[in-house]
């Protein structure tokens, strides 16, 4: 017989929720947290809230409802859930809202489980609002923890930080058997700038590990011709380190290419007002997607409940740092006084991949080490 | 003033300084201008007499008034500071001892047990013989007990210092079958007086290997942790002033493990008020580091274990100047006058620096 | 905490204060390391879980 969390899970895994469309989503969660005692409502910004007891220490548990696309039939096959957004990262949420429906509340405490918009579209709308809501209220939650598959008996405490690039050049065509470069192959060189300076900067850093380096990832390149100019996009990505933040990289793309005399619109619509026609190459360069890395401490009582939850039921506990980007990287910078990780039962290596799937008996186990975490947490003496 | 002019009332012993113009001796008068226990008398230099202290120790002006005074001047005290360059003491010391009721020598000239040692190691026939089994081996951590019990203690070398200091606790339990130490050493351990190798032309940026073998101070290595291992010993000068990094490799009878050292360690140096262990997993400064120490009287101690083979690389860092000569000489006074040993000595050393 | 528990790394006493809860993680004062609490009276020190470091999300 199907168990009550496995329903909302597969019911929930059942609900298309791309990002920007997540309004059936939110309101079922939303309905399934009422039902379970909480005060349910969907926010401003899309997301389903639930609020279970009304005390002044907030536990925040916070994941994401949006999923990326792709369509993967949803099924229970032996004793494995199918479906996009099974681990990443429904299988998590669901994960907290099951188990914040099974624990007593004190007096003293209130815990609230967010099913979070627009984590994967890179906006994060739905934490921001989150954050922005306890910041006018003066109100620091407790501790908070990011809904993301870690597997059952780990601890995410990190993620790198981001940045997105939109690269245009625009540049007069040459003959392809002179001495001139053509447009493609400026492009190509630009990206060969841009990721030796990534090198040097990780070796004046002594980065040894995927989360010290800058890495720079080229998403797409793509050119046209139209008479006499070649048009040549790149899509950049880039994971942060600790050690450089957006604002560094912005400054340290102007550097690398200022021979280029590169232009930084500030948004597209600036962007796309500019003329063309000049014989001189023009580079614009359009950034976004912003994000810092943040790695929360271990010495607090969010860490410690987990690592004593673990033992207790047999497993043996680890940390990882992942390389990806996530709405920790929202809550962790907003409140950085906060004790905060990131949890949930899964494989993230399926992430976004078609075989994306959860082993039901994970998430089982992550629940229980939910509940055990909140019911420690909840005695935690920790002004 | 100096704290020991301001407060006259408080009862403190009187102190002079012999020879007060060199490093050693400037390094001591710092030492003991800020000591709650004593008072500086005189302060003496036959190539200095009447100029004013400060003018060779730049560091102490406005914090003393004092005039360098002549050797043959010398008021009777309570506590002598020899600090003299080599073979001076050894000359005189009947004379010096009339005068004072404790003597604490900073030079060489009462390190070793025995005069057949100083005409192997320094080619010298040693004038008071007779003198030699009177002085106590200047360094409290070996001889706390026999300090106390005396009224002369011996200077200390440096990088002797440092290199038994970083090996005793495995000398002493047997382990060692043969070590081979050398020693960084910075410019200030080779006096005040200039030499064509120390002028800042030939001596800055150098890596100098300036004493590879034959080098006097394995002789108080040897005579402090016995003869049961063979020692090999080098020095090497670096681009330092102040500082000395002893790191020897001690190859033992058995392999031992991190924890059993810890232990040997831990046990050996736990209480000693002036040695801490540094062996960090983490941050900056792992090993011991001469510059943190400078101006401190601490030895720190660092080691590492081989697993491959039965070595262990023993560290030993201080600052030549204090722990290695004047900051060992004020604490020796403090054990022998049954003070706190930390009295005058508790700059703990700086960072960044 | 009657006697304070040992850094399994250099068995260096680790002081521990009586509130300390299983799955506290401290640092070794001599040697550095960072340990778990993995039991209460007695207090037993390991060594604390490594940083793994993963792709994705």
């Amino acid at each position: 017989m199907e168990t009550r969390a496995v329903e909302l899970l597969r019911r929930l895994v059942s609900i298309p929720s791309l990002s920007g469309r997540e309004q059936e989503a939110s309101r079922f969660l939303a309905e399934w947290l009422e039902r379970q005692g909480a005060r349910a409502f969907v926010d401003e910004a899309g997301s389903a809230v639930g609020q279970f007891g009304s005390g002044p220490r907030e536990i925040l548990l916070l994941g994401h409802i949006d999923t990326f696309p792709g369509h993967i039939p949803v099924r229970i096959e032996g004793n494995i859930l199918h479906g996009r957004g099974s681990v990443d990262a429904k299988g998590p949420l669901c994960a907290f809202a099951a188990a914040a429906g099974e624990v007593e509340i004190p007096d003293r405490w209130k815990i609230t489980v967010v099913g979070a918009v627009e984590e994967e579209c890179a906006t994060s709308k739905g934490a921001r609002h989150i954050v922005a809501q306890r910041k006018k209220a003066g109100a620091t939650p407790f501790c908070c923890l990011i809904g993301e598959p870690s597997h059952w008996d780990r601890l995410t405490l990190g993620y790198k930080g981001r940045l997105l690039a939109e690269i245009n050049l625009c540049a007069p065509l040459a003959h392809s058997g002179g001495p001139e470069m053509l447009p493609a192959e400026k492009g190509v060189e630009l990206w060969r700038l841009i990721s030796d300076g990534c090198r040097a900067r990780n070796e004046q850093n002594g980065a040894s590990s995927p989360f010290e380096c800058l890495s720079p990832s080229l998403r797409s390149i793509r050119s046209r011709d139209d008479d006499c100019y070649g048009h040549v996009t790149l899509s950049l990505g880039f994971r942060l380190p600790a050690w450089e933040s957006p604002e560094e990289l912005r400054s340290d793309l102007a550097d690398w290419l200022r021979d280029w005399k590169p232009v930084f619109p500030a948004d597209r619509m600036e962007a796309e007002s500019r003329t063309e026609g000049s014989p001189e190459p023009k580079l614009e360069i359009f950034l976004s997607g912003d994000e810092v890395c943040w790695k929360g401490n271990k010495s607090n009582p969010l860490v410690q409940s987990f690592l004593a939850a673990i033992r207790q039921s047999g497993g043996q506990p680890r940390f990882v740092l992942k390389t990806g980007t996530s709405d920790l990287n929202v809550l962790g910078p907003a409140f950085p006084q906060m004790p905060i990780a990131a949890y949930g039962p899964g494989d993230s290596s399926l992430d976004h991949t078609p075989d994306e799937c959860l082993d039901l008996s994970e998430y089982q186990r992550s629940i229980e080490i939910l509940k055990e975490v909140l019911k420690k947490l909840m005695l935690s003496s920790a002004v | 003033m100096s704290p020991g002019e301001q407060n006259p009332a408080v009862e403190r012993k009187k102190v002079s300084i012999l020879g007060g113009s060199g490093y050693v001796g400037g390094e001591v008068l710092r030492l003991l201008l800020f000591h709650p226990r004593v008072e500086v008398a005189q302060v003496t230099s036959a190539s200095q007499v009447g100029h004013y202290v400060h003018a060779s120790h730049p560091n102490l002006r406005s914090i003393t008034s004092l005039q360098y005074c002549h050797p043959a001047e010398l008021n009777p005290c309570d506590i002598l500071f020899l600090c003299q360059s080599h073979g001076e003491a050894a000359k005189k010391i009947g004379e010096y001892a009339d005068k004072a009721g404790s003597i604490i020598d900073c030079s060489a000239d009462f390190r070793l047990r025995r005069p057949e040692e100083y005409r192997t190691w320094y080619e010298w026939d040693h004038p008071s013989p007779s003198w030699l089994d009177r002085f106590v081996y200047g360094l409290p951590e070996r001889h706390r007990a026999e300090l106390r019990q005396s009224r002369y203690a011996s200077g200390v070398g440096c990088n002797a210092t440092a290199t038994l200091l970083a090996i005793a606790p495995l000398a002493d339990a047997g382990l060692l079958e043969r070590v081979v130490a050398d020693v960084k050493a910075g410019s200030s351990e080779a006096g005040a007086r200039p030499t064509e190798g120390s002028h800042h032309p030939e001596r800055s940026h150098c890596v100098r290997s300036f004493m590879p073998t034959g080098h006097r101070h394995q002789a108080e290595v040897i005579q402090e942790l016995g003869g049961g291992f063979d020692l090999s010993f080098s020095v090497t000068s670096v681009e330092l002033v102040r500082g000395v990094l002893a790191t020897a490799h001690c190859f033992l009878k058995e392999p031992i493990a991190e924890r059993d050292l810890w232990k040997l360690y831990r046990q050996a140096y736990g209480q000693e008020p002036f040695v801490r262990l540094v062996k960090q997993k983490t941050g900056i400064f792992r090993y011991p580091e001469p510059k943190l120490l400078a101006g401190s009287n601490f030895c720190d101690i660092g080691f590492e274990v081989d697993p491959q083979s039965k070595r262990v690389v023993a560290l030993a860092a201080i600052d030549n100047l204090m722990k290695g000569a004047a900051g060992s000489a004020v604490q020796c006074m403090n054990v022998m006058n049954g003070w706190d040993e930390k009295d005058g000595l508790t700059f703990p050393g700086l960072h960044p620096i | 905490m009657a006697m304070d528990p040992e850094c399994p790394e250099c068995a260096a006493a680790v002081p521990l204060s009586p509130e300390t809860l299983v799955g506290e993680i401290v640092t070794c004062p001599d040697c550095g390391m960072e340990l778990e609490v993995t039991q209460v009276n007695p207090a037993v020190l390991q060594a604390a879980p490594e940083e793994e470091e993963d792709w994705g999300e």
